[in-house]
């Protein structure tokens, strides 16, 4: 039997965004499902070694081409190099001779479009970043939003604002804030990452502007992070970022089996949506409803009551408590409660800790009343609810053979 | 809703509504909510050969509000179906038979279209399935071969459209799947395969008793194919399908419902 030989393989990426990691994740995951035996060298910092690369003594390289810097020290590389990026509208934008893995940015884009569509919005908007090299793949998504809006004959409003830096930090704000107020609403904005949207609602905070009933907002990039330090729980579009790492993998293996792929092109869309409050928009909202929940959305897990929501507002309680009866069926109470069980299903179901700090983290006064909340609602315990989460999660699909 | 002669509809509670012809024993339309709680028809015909069964003349037994029950007799076979749709979304296909000499049974299998219409290249597929069959050519057999470093390794979810543009896979020009996945085999339902559009948010979960499904696919439709069942002489035949229809990670999209006042 012939023994697989191990082939040198560097992995040119920049392991600090979960997009990377999870294209390194697919890598991997494609080289422990197959024979394929590869050493792997991966830098934390690729960029200070890339100008010796040429003369490197390996088999292979799979890079992120989204750095221009990446691809010329690539462009003589003497071993066979996989190509992985993001997608262009135009032919000419794609490297030479080099296969290449790209996510598809404007299905990225019409997957998000589509979606705020569907969330009831008909003014749209694009918070993108200021040109340069090394985000040509925000530029592509900004030409795919613009296309977009052409063919459904609508007003494509770009803005790409500043660089941020610490110094320009607060003007970076200030300006955003313009914008938005600039902007007629509601209006539906799609950030070209996640990472950018949410600088977006931290801006939209800062100004008072209710999120998603006067901007809904949606990012690229699903990254837990961006997520983790939002208020408002940030909508998001998943990138197929492990597709795009398999397919990445197989054709290295292909070319070191002798395959000629220079040709070869692969757009991978998008793997999903992941819909959270940031864009449930509900058109047709009584103003101080809006900004009543707007409130309750921000604050409900740290035990708001009903008389708070009402002074933020400005109206009298009983005006309040009408309003809300008329609109939404429910009362003020009810609305904020609703937000804490939703607070609480999510934390007991992607975290493994002791139902009493969700309790306390979501705003119940008592486990007990926690307790009799999740009964009444979902006719069980909190924690059965957290082991049932955590199994449906654990494995879903039935291991194969 | 016009229901066609010889069609029965099946509705869960949750608004859900299936339409079997009950003449040839195939699913008619399937009304299914996307993420935004809309309702579209899921089901789209794919022009598959007719199976020996379908061609067969089928009679209601008994029929409900979620359930079916036809029943099929001809040249000494018989074949039973029950449907039955849950409230979770699933529809369940029991199908029994049972032949005085050697026979085989082959159903209609339903292709669907999760978007409601338009291609099928972005919906992301998943079937736990190590080994696979080819499509046998004209001189030669299929063979089992292992999925692992294949565009057919589905073990995880990946997109219909850009598997079929890894090198190699379309070099018998085919626009499309028509493989064959094997299962785990041992007779008890389990998850088979799952589907999901992103755009929509729909979910398609396959379950099966069989040790294998076969995948068809063109640019606007999947389909994911029971087995052909063989009957032995003088003994019965059973399998089970479960289709079940949802919506893709239901906890990070739920339509606010009423809580009462404690």
């Amino acid at each position: 039997m012939k023994m697989p030989t191990a082939h040198r393989i560097a992995l040119l990426f920049n392991g600090n965004k979960i997009y990377d990691r999870d294209i390194i994740a697919g890598i991997a995951a494609y080289l422990n499902t197959t024979r394929v035996s590869w050493d792997l060298f991966l830098e934390e910092d690729f960029r200070c070694r890339l100008s010796g690369i040429e003369h490197w003594q390996g088999d292979g390289i799979i890079a992120d081409f989204d750095d221009p810097a990446v691809c010329s020290a690539l462009a003589h590389s003497h071993v066979p190099v996989v190509a992985v990026g993001g997608s262009y509208a135009r032919d000419e934008d794609y490297p030479a001779g080099i296969p290449y893995v790209a996510t598809d940015n404007f299905k990225i884009v019409k997957l998000a479009y589509d979606h705020l569509v569907e969330a009831g919005l008909s003014r749209f908007a694009c918070f993108s970043l200021p040109e340069a090299d090394v985000n040509r793949w925000a530029q592509e998504r900004e030409t795919a939003f613009c296309t977009l809006m052409q063919r459904d004959h609508m007003q494509a409003d770009v803005y790409r604002g500043v660089a941020t830096s610490a110094p320009s930090w607060s003007d970076a704000v200030e300006q955003q804030i313009a914008w938005l107020n600039s902007l007629e609403k509601p209006v539906g904005i799609i950030a070209v990452s996640d990472a950018r949207a949410r600088q977006l609602l931290q801006a939209c905070m800062h100004a008072g502007i209710a999120v998603p009933e006067q901007v809904a907002l949606i990012g690229i990039d699903n990254d837990p992070l961006a997520r983790m330090l939002t208020r408002i729980p940030l909508s998001s579009v998943i990138q197929g970022a492990e597709e795009m790492g398999r397919t990445a993998a197989h054709l290295l293996h292909q070319m070191l089996n002798g395959a000629r792929l220079a040709s070869t092109r692969i757009l991978v869309p998008p793997a999903g949506l992941n819909v959270l409050a940031s864009t449930r928009h509900q058109p047709f909202q009584h103003p101080q409803v809006m900004q009543a929940r707007h409130f309750i959305r921000q604050y409900a897990c740290q035990g708001i009551k009903t008389g708070q929501v009402a002074d933020y507002v400005g109206v009298s309680r009983s005006s309040l408590e009408a309003y809300f009866r008329h609109e939404l069926g429910r009362s003020v109470h009810d609305e904020i409660l609703h937000f804490k069980l939703d607070a609480a299903k999510t934390l007991l179901a992607h975290a493994p800790g002791p139902v009493a700090d969700v309790a306390v983290r979501c705003g119940f006064t008592t486990v007990q009343y926690m307790h009799a909340v999740f009964k009444r609602e979902l006719g069980c315990t909190p924690r059965e609810f957290q082991l049932r989460s955590r199994q449906a999660h654990a494995e879903p699909m039935a291991p194969p053979i | 809703m016009m229901v066609p002669a010889g069609c029965h509809v099946l509705r869960n509670g949750r608004g859900m509504r299936v339409m079997v012809n009950a003449v040839d024993a195939s699913l008619a339309a399937w009304w299914a909510p996307d993420r935004y709680g809309r309702q579209a028809d899921v089901l789209a015909r794919l022009a598959g050969a007719p199976a020996s069964a379908t061609e067969a003349s089928w009679q209601c037994e008994a029929a409900g509000e979620t359930t079916l029950a036809l029943r099929m007799s001809r040249d000494g076979l018989c074949v039973r179906l029950r449907y039955r749709l849950e409230d979770d979304g699933a529809l369940r296909i029991d199908c029994e038979a049972v032949a005085l000499a050697t026979a085989r049974v082959s159903l209609a299998s339903p292709s669907f279209n999760l978007h409601g219409g338009g291609g099928v290249g972005d919906h992301v597929l998943r079937v736990a399935a190590d080994r696979y069959l080819p499509p046998a050519g004209a001189s030669v057999a299929a063979e089992v071969a292992e999925v692992a470093g294949s565009a057919f390794d589905f073990r995880q979810a990946a997109p219909l459209g850009a598997r079929l543009a890894w090198p190699g896979v379309q070099a018998s020009g085919a626009q499309g799947f028509d493989h064959g996945f094997c299962l785990r085999g041992d007779g008890l339902l389990h998850e088979a395969a799952r589907v999901a559009d992103p755009a929509s948010g729909r979910e398609l979960r396959f379950f099966t008793t069989q040790p294998q499904l076969h995948l068809h696919s063109d640019a606007s439709r999947f389909c994911l194919a029971s087995q052909v069942l063989d009957v032995p002489s003088g003994a019965a035949a059973r399998h089970t399908l479960v289709y079940r229809l949802g919506v893709q990670d239901v906890n990070a999209f739920e339509i606010p419902k009423k809580v009462s006042m404690l």
